[in-house]
């Protein structure tokens, strides 16, 4: 899958002022391309991302998957979306606590129809967490937790996934675990972007760019429809 | 320990309520002239039945082992529903329906002993299943 | 694991937020359920007692404490006796405007076999009676024989079996429908029987009548008007044309109680309300509360691809749930209580109570429960429609 945004700008109103999260970002994602967004807190990487996946409108330009614009689709179809070709990390903890460890990576496997136990067994044991399958949440570490929300991400085999800081908090090893599965999604051909500030998750990335002032470097024209040039590639 | 027996502990108070309540608060027709009525004998009845629970509920909560504890929980249970037919159907009571053993004996009986059946019909399928899963654990 | 057992997931992790919805939903349901049964069983046991004594208008001996003790009689079930001169009879047949009349005997038993309780004996003639016979279940052939009785629905003897009054046994032929007032613990005889059972008790040294000797005296007179005539004017010719007894209306012997069915049901009906708003207003907040929550769980099941209407099926279906649950314990519980305890109520507030059909009773528990379900989903409709509108984007970006 083929993400191209088209010089999309998203803008808040916080008591009737207009604050810029980002303007007029092009970029695109091919698959098997691990690509990192960097820049300090509050350069609009985590928004641009939630936009991406469609959580928040763009104000302007274009989202398209595949060419399909998903401004135009409906909540049902753009749940669809996510639920079979999007994986999303989202910063900080996101475990359901009502449900053990398993029942909360076979979750988006339940809602696309199917229960792929041994699929989801095999995610465990990826991440570590094979003998916590049925802790609750409450039970585990953070760095637990992180990597129960990578492998809850890609239980669907998803095309697309979108991580935000998912090594944030997390030792080095915690670090290497959830960063080399993101690595090896990307190279059995999924589209896997991450936001992150840290400089540990670098030599993984096959593209990076840098997020400043709600400004994407790395633009060939900043204010212009084209497409990001990476800084590293 | 206290979650595990939170419905057998219900049990217990309900059961006992049962054996201290037929020979208090809704106790049967009194003596009349040194006689006992008719259905002074159902009173016993329901006095002894609800001292035989009380204790199968007491067991219940003490012993550890769940394929005991569900097996008397269904001891409770049928026991209880045993008692819902003592007053008038198994041991006739006195003549008149306006006397004290029908219009709150009998009633006060049924009703605590369907609230008692009730729980431990719960409790004993709940025993049942974890005593099954316990069994595949093995 | 399914999508649908979700809301059962939820609720058992959350057990105590979980029974607390399931008790309000319980004392709503117990409330409305219990309040409607007891008001329809005072409106039917009203009914019931006015259709059973058929008369319009009841002739009694002269004096306020007669008039008090057929009452008592009637509603609690209360044994009396008392007796006026046989004459009255006799002076009434010449009044105009009545259709039917006839007398009856009252008397009480001193004991009757192992339990030793007061029975209330009721003698009616077979030839006029038109407020005894019309309600027997059990039919029987034919007419009573000396000593053969008919019983009210609050007696265990069966038909067949017989009842020893005064020494005398009587054998039980016929057994009445049961009305919810005091005639249900009677027995009714002829004329005859009433006699003999008076001759026998003052045989055991139990006078009951001292000075007139029973052939000449009757307890009560039920008349019936003709069709079209007013009741009042005849009550009151009646009343100036007779010398020791009087005339009262059956009507105006049950107007406290209907003042009081009145009463009874405006109270229940205010406090049913109070209880509702204040269940509502503990649900409202227990939804709202949870909705805000819940946010970041249902932020992240709409990262996970959950729709709009997904979520909120999980929301409406946890209310439906708890609801569903307390609603349907609520009403068997009231319902057992009900059945069970309704002559207790009765003979505690002297109200003849009759409980409704089963088929009614069990439209109104459906009715009951379907009205909590209503309000369970109403309640956290609100809730479902804030978690549904979220702004996920806003949540994931504020982290944990």
């Amino acid at each position: 899958m083929i993400i191209t945004a088209k010089s999309i700008s998203v803008t808040f109103y916080k008591k009737k002022h207009a604050v810029k999260a980002f303007e007029k970002v092009s970029i695109s994602f091919e698959k098997g391309e691990l690509t990192l967004i960097t820049g300090r807190s509050g350069s609009g990487k985590t928004t641009l991302i939630n936009a991406l996946a469609g959580f928040i409108p763009a104000n302007e330009g274009q989202i398209l998957y595949d060419g399909q614009d998903i401004s135009r689709l409906d909540d049902k179809a753009l749940s669809g979306l996510r639920c079979k070709s999007i994986g999303f990390i989202p910063q900080g903890q996101s475990a359901l606590a009502n449900l053990t460890v398993l029942q909360n990576i076979l979750l988006p496997s339940a809602l696309a129809g199917q229960s792929n136990i041994a699929y989801a067994e095999q995610l465990l044991a990826a991440v570590g967490l094979e003998r916590l399958a049925n802790a609750y949440p409450d039970e585990l570490s953070g760095g637990e937790l992180r990597r129960l929300a990578a492998a809850r991400a890609l239980i669907n085999s998803p095309s697309v996934i979108f991580a935000d800081e998912p090594t944030n908090d997390l030792d080095e090893e915690n670090s290497a675990i959830v960063l080399n599965i993101l690595k090896e999604q990307a190279q059995s051909g999924a589209a896997v972007i991450i936001v992150t500030h840290d400089s540990a998750a670098f030599k993984y990335a096959d593209r990076i760019f840098h997020m400043d002032g709600g400004r994407l470097i790395g633009n060939d024209n900043e204010y212009e429809n084209t497409l990001c040039r990476p800084l590293v590639s | 320990m206290m979650k595990k027996n939170i419905l057998g502990i219900a049990e217990f108070i309900i059961a006992a309520l049962l054996t201290v309540g037929s020979v208090t608060f809704f106790k049967a027709c009194g003596e009349h002239e040194g006689k006992f009525m008719a259905c002074h004998w159902a009173q016993n009845a329901v006095t002894l039945i609800g001292i035989v629970i009380t204790l199968l509920a007491l067991l219940r909560i003490i012993l550890k082992n769940s394929g005991i504890k569900a097996g008397l929980a269904i001891g409770v249970f049928l026991t209880s529903v045993s008692v819902i037919f003592i007053p008038n159907n198994v041991i006739s009571l006195c003549m008149m329906d306006s006397m004290r053993c029908h219009t709150t004996f009998k009633p006060a009986v049924i009703v605590i002993a369907s609230v008692l059946g009730a729980l431990a019909v719960v409790d004993s399928i709940l025993g049942i299943i974890k005593t099954g899963k316990s069994n595949e654990d093995k | 694991m399914k999508i649908n057992s979700l809301p059962f997931i939820n609720l058992r992790r959350k057990p105590i937020r979980t029974s607390a919805l399931i008790v309000i939903a319980l004392v709503m349901s117990a409330a409305a359920f219990g309040g409607q049964i007891l008001i329809k069983s005072l409106q039917r046991g009203l009914d019931s007692l006015e259709q059973r004594l058929g008369a319009d208008i009841i002739v009694l001996p002269e004096g306020a404490e007669k008039k008090v003790d057929l009452q008592n009689l009637l509603l609690q079930g209360t044994p009396g006796y008392f007796y006026m001169d046989k004459s009255v009879t006799d002076k009434l047949t010449g009044i105009n405007g009545i259709e039917k009349l006839s007398a009856q005997y009252f008397l009480v038993s001193a004991n009757a076999e192992c339990c030793t309780v007061q029975v209330q004996i009721i003698g009616f003639d077979e030839e006029s009676d038109f407020t005894v016979k019309p309600w027997l279940k059990e039919v029987y052939d034919g007419r009573l024989q000396k000593n053969e009785i008919i019983v009210g629905a609050g007696l265990s003897t069966r038909v067949g079996h017989t009842l020893s009054l005064y020494g005398v046994e009587c054998r039980a032929v016929g057994k009445l429908e049961k009305t919810g007032t005091g005639l249900d613990t009677a027995v009714y005889a002829t004329n005859e029987t009433v006699k003999g059972l008076i001759n026998a008790s003052a045989k055991q040294g139990i006078a009951v009548l001292s000075k007139q000797s029973p052939e000449n005296v009757v307890s009560s007179v039920y008349i019936k008007a003709d069709k079209g005539a007013d009741i009042d004017e005849l009550t009151s010719k009646i009343n100036r044309a007779l010398d020791g007894a009087q005339a009262v209306r059956t009507r105006s012997m049950m107007t406290d109680t209907a003042k009081r069915l009145n009463v009874l049901s405006k109270s229940i009906t205010a406090l049913t309300a109070a209880v509702w708003v204040l269940a509502a207003v503990i649900m409202l907040t227990a939804f709202y509360n949870s909705a805000n929550e819940r946010k970041r769980e249902f932020a992240v099941l709409r990262t996970i691809g959950f729709s709009r209407n997904s979520l909120s099926r999980i929301v409406l279906l946890e209310s439906v749930i708890t609801a569903g649950a307390g609603a349907l314990a609520g009403v068997i519980l009231t319902g057992l209580l009900c059945f069970e305890f309704i002559s207790a109520i009765g003979k505690k507030t002297a109200m003849p109570l009759l409980m409704p059909s089963a088929g009614v009773t069990i439209v109104y528990g459906a009715a009951v429960i379907g009205i909590v379900l209503l309000a369970g989903a109403a309640a956290s409709a609100l809730s479902a429609y804030r978690l549904t509108h979220i702004d996920t984007g806003k949540i994931l970006r504020e982290g944990c």
